[in-house]
């Protein structure tokens, strides 16, 4: 990757965004509270008193925001690469997504599949988790793995559009519009899922990368990503999270994630916000963002009861600091993942798929 | 008994987690273009 082109910043090298890992950090933690806040019950045996937190307005399930910033920001960074010339062709590209995605994702579903819960998942199952195939219900063998089969199936757009057909990105929300009319002549589930609002974001996080440097965003940038974290808040106290997603998620959750992204990578750019995004805790939960976001829900299943079971920490120091501690040793574990597991996993795979990119 | 455990487990915890963080902060500035960009896409 030495022979990357200069990108369009100016520099020889590649530009890393801070504000985008520091975002990624935040949101895999957001998603992370949200199942410790569902999961808390059972991993105390339904036993009151129950977490303040979880029953405060809408704040259970507040944290699935997580994905819209999540998808928001995966825009942004297959534009970004596009403008950089990072690969050559869909091959290729497809190549480094398959290769950064796959190893812990795989390894993450064989191991829950095989060793957590053996004999739960039919082969099946299986099977479609490991080659991200959507099924109708949305299901993967490890619960986040739904959004990485949109991830994957947007990657595949996006690198046909740009790199086979060499067209606009505005191609990407054509193909998007199209599925919408395919569900309502086919009502194809493949269609349906590949309609919801939410994948929009993927679709705004490449726009966002095209508009951040305009004046007029750049000069109201504090003011957008300000504006986007106040209305994202504000839907804890009137957004009753569900899993329809739909336009009811994508107006409270999907909008304001837009506007923070947009405000965020506009702020660094011309920058502002650096005491934000320098956060050395938010930029390692950035960088182990993929490790929590994917192992977090496998430990609902050995982990609690060392926390709720022997050492009882609901008992002494109340349900609240019990959820956050949990949660808390969750993101530590997927920092402690990522380092010892996901890094030296994906430069391993790098090193083997080297012959396919040059 | 189990206070001092939960509180040795989340010192030790927060010191593992201190120390990756350090020493791998020094160590990201040696990355190359493509872990950089690793980083950032998934």
């Amino acid at each position: 990757v030495s022979s990357l082109p200069v990108n369009p910043i100016g520099n020889a090298t590649v530009t890393e965004y801070r504000s985008i890992q520091t975002l990624r950090g935040v949101a895999a933690t957001m998603v992370a509270m949200m199942h410790v806040l569902f999961f808390y019950p059972q991993a105390v045996g339904d036993k009151p008193p129950m977490p303040y937190m979880a029953s405060f307005y809408h704040l259970r399930g507040f944290g699935g925001s997580g994905i819209q910033i999540f998808f928001v920001i995966s825009g942004f960074i297959m534009a970004y690469l596009n403008a950089i010339g990072e690969t050559k062709s869909f091959f290729q590209f497809m190549v480094r997504r398959i290769t950064r995605i796959a190893p812990l994702y795989w390894m993450a579903t064989l191991f829950f599949a095989y060793v957590v819960v053996p004999g739960h998942f039919s082969t099946e199952r299986v099977i479609d988790s490991l080659f991200f195939i959507l099924r109708p219900d949305n299901s993967t063998v490890v619960g986040p793995g739904w959004s990485l089969n949109f991830e994957m199936i947007f990657y595949v757009i996006f690198g046909l559009i740009t790199l086979t057909f060499r067209v606009s990105f505005v191609w990407v929300g054509l193909v998007f519009l199209a599925f919408g009319a395919l569900s309502e002549a086919t009502n194809f589930y493949f269609f349906t899922l590949m309609s919801d609002p939410i994948v929009w974001c993927f679709f705004a996080g490449i726009v966002i990368f095209h508009t951040h440097r305009l004046p007029f965003v750049q000069k109201n940038s504090r003011s957008i990503f300000v504006a986007g974290l106040v209305i994202l808040l504000s839907a804890i106290f009137w957004h009753t999270a569900d899993k329809s997603y739909g336009v009811r998620q994508f107006l409270p959750w999907g909008v304001p994630s837009m506007m923070i992204v947009l405000g965020a990578v506009s702020m660094e750019d011309c920058g502002k916000g650096r005491r934000i995004f320098g956060n050395r805790i938010l930029l390692v939960l950035g960088n182990a963002s993929y490790s929590i976001y994917l192992m977090h829900e496998i430990l609902f299943f050995r982990f609690p009861s060392l926390l709720f079971d022997i050492i009882g920490i609901q008992k002494w120091a109340g349900p609240d600091v019990a959820a956050l501690f949990f949660l808390a040793s969750l993101v530590a574990i997927g920092v402690v993942i990522h380092y010892l597991i996901e890094k030296p996993l994906t430069r391993l795979v790098r090193a083997l798929t080297k012959p396919l990119l040059s | 008994m189990k206070i001092l455990l939960t509180v040795a487990l989340s010192v030790l915890g927060i010191a593992i987690v201190s120390l990756i963080i350090r020493y791998k902060t020094r160590q990201t500035q040696k990355e190359t273009d493509e872990e950089k960009l690793d980083r950032m896409t998934w």
